[in-house]
């Protein structure tokens, strides 16, 4: 990658990667079920959110290169693909929806809707000050995630959650090959998921919607 | 055979292997045998720019030297493992952490069906779950 920001940059070329990961989990994420139905709704923005960076090299004492090398993260549809195995793992019954928060179906089944939303995406490298600059890239991706009540409809809370990752020793990769580690991209996502499946038991609003849908209060003391 | 794990966090470490602030849920390392298998997990919120491996290549071969039968489990295996529990955000930074995120039934379960034991210095010993 290096030579062909050699080649390129001078030359005034760019070089563009689309660039895929694979979000699968190895395991279902460590988690108790709720007996609860969930629908999901993804906006056409989250789907199709992605963002383009270039890669910035780094020089001599921690000069920063343009290299004429852009990478094109998708980050809605790996952040889609995550979210939809943590739900599934956080409820009984996921139910995808095309339908916004503001149309909520009241005939769905479900007990609430969740809306995920991107806030931010960031991915650059960092150069450190001495002369035989090491490199480090870091990705901060943010989200807002929405639950709806189904009883009205109502917004039961907006939960904000950022992810991080810093890849100390990032690998060249090639088309596609090794990019899921060596850019950090992944990682930074299921952090921000991680804290999602964490927190969202710790929100007191979370706590009263569960008490209204949770069936019955024996499932309720053993699920706390 | 009955693997044992045994968590030990490298808290926080200021330029690689000149101060090491570790901090352990088992008893001294001599005292463990090849039952059991440890993981070093680094704890980027105090320093990120020492990870697992750093850790790893910081305190294991000392550990490794105080008693040859110790297994390591590689960190990025356990932190999948355990997800969404040891990701960078939701590592626990303190022994009291660790106590709470291994009490969870869940938790246990986890690390037993993976063929694991988790060492807790609230007990005398080894507490197999």
């Amino acid at each position: 990658m290096l030579v062909a920001a050699i080649i390129l940059f001078p030359a005034g070329c760019s070089l563009e990667y689309n660039l895929k990961f694979d979000m699968q989990l190895p395991l279902p994420p460590v988690v108790k079920q709720l007996p609860l139905r969930v629908g999901v709704y993804y906006t056409p923005e989250f789907v199709e959110y992605i963002k383009k960076v270039e890669l910035t090299g780094c020089g001599p004492s921690g000069r920063r290169d343009k290299t004429g090398i852009f990478f094109i993260f998708p980050v809605g549809t790996a952040s889609q693909d995550l979210f939809d195995q943590i739900i599934s793992s956080m409820f009984t019954t996921v139910i995808s929806t095309s339908n916004p928060p503001q149309s909520l179906d009241k005939v769905l089944p479900i007990d609430g809707l969740l809306e995920p939303r991107i806030e931010s995406f960031d991915w650059d490298t960092v150069c450190s000050d001495d002369y035989f600059s090491k490199w480090k890239s870091k990705t901060r991706v943010s989200y807002l995630i929405n639950l709806y009540d189904s009883l009205d409809g109502s917004l039961v809370t907006s939960m904000y959650i950022e992810g991080q990752s810093t890849v100390l020793k990032p690998k060249l990769c090639f088309m596609f090959k090794d990019c899921n580690e060596s850019l950090g991209v992944a990682q930074a996502i299921q952090d921000a998921m991680a804290k999602f499946m964490i927190d969202f038991h710790e929100q007191s609003e979370v706590g009263r919607w569960l008490s209204a849908h949770l069936p019955a209060s024996g499932d309720r003391q053993r699920l706390h | 055979m009955k693997t044992t794990i045994a968590i030990l966090s490298a808290l926080l470490c200021l330029n690689a292997c000149t101060t090491v602030h570790f901090q352990s849920e088992s008893g001294s390392f001599d005292r463990l045998s090849s039952d059991n298998s440890i993981v070093l997990l680094s704890n980027r919120e105090s320093s990120e720019d020492f990870d697992d491996d750093d850790v790893e290549d910081c305190i294991g071969p000392a550990m490794y030297n105080v008693n040859q039968e110790l297994r390591f489990v590689p960190a990025k295996q356990f932190r999948r493992n355990l997800y969404p529990y040891f990701a960078p955000s939701t590592t626990p930074h303190d022994l009291e952490g660790y106590k709470n995120v291994l009490a969870k039934p869940e938790v246990r379960q986890r690390i037993d069906s993976l063929g694991g034991t988790v060492f807790n210095n609230t007990d005398k010993g080894r507490d197999k779950y």
